[in-house]
């Protein structure tokens, strides 16, 4: 092997390869000339490939351009090695060239045998086209998408600013209205506190002047029983005149007391006058005080409190309610029967009601429902009273969160419903 | 008529008031009870006041009877009935000592009750007949006999 290697440039032991072409002029020159002619193109084919890889740095499978480039070189090599050996019979240098551009050959078809695949996948530049329209066309799509996405954004923002405009208009509008209503507010407080102011006056009024009309009265009174003590055995007439004297100034000292009282239902209760009272308790002493009407008219007053029998309010009041009531039921009696007066109480949602029902006379509702809770009305002339029950009534109930009712048939009687709050 | 009372009569009476008919009304009802021989009349509380300053600074050597029953108004012009109260407590104690005090007013009003009640004072709904007065005297001096 090292013999080989030592004489690789000798050439004595061979003949010169012009020996198998005769020497003959013609085939030696077009043989040279072939190899000359490949060689030469196998020696510049490369650098235009090395040229390549050198240039374009994207380039793919630049080892297989450096490899092609190293084995048509090879080749190149080869064949000027035959023109060589024409002349001068080397043959173990021609060996050793050929065999190296052998395994460069064969390097070159394992790397291309490994490279195929991915070079079958590889894009031609018409299909890089066609897919670069696409994309283009994409690209394309997309930007009017977008356009239109940035024209409906572009709505929507003008949107938002004209609701955000009229929002702001509601807001400055609704704090208009707050203003508005808070100067309101102010001034009803100013007008509640005059209102309360003018109450209060008003009742200070009228106790003030049934003060002042009682002393008179009951001095006329006292006067109207001393001329009766001074006069010896009156006539007749004059007996008439100090009794017709007496009625009148009577009558004006029953309105003046109901005046009173009136003005006095206008304070407030508080709280500690509430009880829980038991409506016959109530009744039995409402009873003994209009013993005097009960006997007289021969009034039957039945009652049954088993529903509910108790409730919380003020004493006064709840006599002032039922006393009242069952006075007007004896007052307002027909003429041609008994008055009976039934008194029940039940259970009513938030309310306990008390049903006072009579057999009198009966009051025409159409024609005079407002006018029966008014103060100092009266439907009926020939009866005493004097108009201030039952607004005593309904003031009473009033006062409390309660309610009064009435129903009523002329000539078979009437209902009064008293609608007293739990709490 | 005579009204015959076992009731012992009054040194006197002082009617306060400022209504005349009242007044005239009061004074003929307790002469005809006979419970006093001298009833004396003043308009104001006032002139009350006064009165009963001099009697009390006067002592025994007045010429004027200490009455023994006050009955007075509530309203009244210049000094009313309960200013007059208020000057009234402030007199020596020795002197009030055997003086009633009595409002006798129209009002039922329980403002009125109530501020009468703070000076201990009795009081009658007005008009004034004989069975108040004799009410009045027989409960003040149920005790005192």
């Amino acid at each position: 092997m090292i013999e080989f290697f030592r004489r690789l440039f000798e050439s004595a032991d061979f003949m010169p390869h012009g020996h198998c072409y005769l020497w003959q002029s013609d085939i030696l020159f077009l043989t040279v000339l072939g190899d000359g002619l490949t060689g030469l193109a196998y020696f510049t084919l490369p650098f235009m490939l090395f040229y390549i890889v050198r240039k374009r740095e994207d380039l793919a499978h630049r080892n297989m351009f450096l490899l092609f480039g190293t084995f048509i070189m090879a080749c190149g090599a080869t064949h000027f090695v035959d023109i060589w050996t024409i002349w001068f019979p080397t043959y173990r240098l021609a060996s050793v060239v050929t065999v190296v551009t052998g395994l460069v050959s064969a390097a070159t078809a394992i790397a291309m045998f490994r490279a195929l695949p991915q070079i079958l996948t590889l894009a031609s530049n018409s299909r890089l086209e066609n897919a670069n329209q696409q994309l283009l066309d994409e690209i394309g799509k997309k930007e009017a998408a977008q356009g239109a996405l940035r024209k409906i954004n572009d709505e929507l923002e003008q949107r938002v600013q004209q609701r955000t405009a009229q929002l702001i208009r509601a807001n400055r509008e609704l704090e208009k209205e707050i203003e508005h209503r808070k100067k309101v507010e102010k001034a009803n407080l100013v007008k509640n506190a005059e209102l309360i102011r003018i109450n209060g006056d008003l009742d200070n009024f009228v106790y003030c002047a049934s003060h002042d009309l009682k002393s008179p009265l009951v001095n006329a009174e006292g006067l109207i029983m001393a001329l009766r003590e001074e006069l010896p055995n009156q006539n007749p007439q004059v007996s008439e005149i100090i009794n017709r004297l007496e009625n009148s100034i009577t009558r004006m000292h029953h309105t003046v007391l109901d005046l009173t009282e009136v003005s006095a239902l206008q304070k407030g209760t508080e709280k500690s006058d509430f009880k829980v009272l038991s409506f016959n308790d109530v009744l039995e002493e409402v009873k003994i005080n209009l013993a005097g009407e009960i006997a007289a008219s021969g009034a039957e007053i039945a009652a049954d409190f088993t529903a509910a029998d108790k409730v919380k309010f003020t004493h006064k009041n709840l006599y002032s309610v039922i006393y009242n009531l069952v006075s007007n039921a004896i007052k307002y009696r027909a003429k041609d029967r008994g008055p009976r007066v039934q008194l029940t109480t039940q259970e009513h949602g938030n309310y306990i009601m008390l049903t006072v029902a009579d057999n009198g006379i009966g009051i025409d509702l159409i024609k005079h429902e407002k006018k029966i809770f008014s103060l100092f009305k009266r439907l009926h002339e020939h009866t005493a009273g004097s108009g201030v029950g039952l607004f005593i009534v309904k003031r009473i109930l009033e006062n409390n969160q309660g309610r009064v009712e009435v129903e009523s048939k002329v000539g078979e009687g009437t209902v009064f419903k008293v609608f007293f709050p739990k709490q | 008529m005579a009204y015959t009372t076992t009731m012992k009569k009054l040194r006197s009476i002082l009617l306060v008031d400022d209504n005349d008919t009242s007044n005239f009304l009061n004074e003929r009802l307790l002469k005809r009870m006979a419970v006093t021989d001298e009833i004396k009349v003043l308009s104001n509380g006032k002139s009350a006041f006064e009165f009963l300053e001099k009697l009390n600074r006067a002592g025994r050597s007045s010429i004027e009877t200490k009455p023994e029953l006050i009955l007075l108004d509530i309203n009244m012009p210049v000094v009313d009935g309960f200013e007059f109260l208020e000057l009234y407590n402030q007199l020596d104690e020795q002197f009030r000592s055997d003086i009633l005090v009595a409002i006798l007013s129209t009002s039922n009003h329980p403002q009125d009750t109530s501020r009468a009640s703070d000076f201990n004072a009795y009081y009658i709904i007005k008009p004034l007949t004989i069975e108040k007065v004799e009410a009045l005297l027989s409960m003040h001096y149920a005790g005192a006999e």
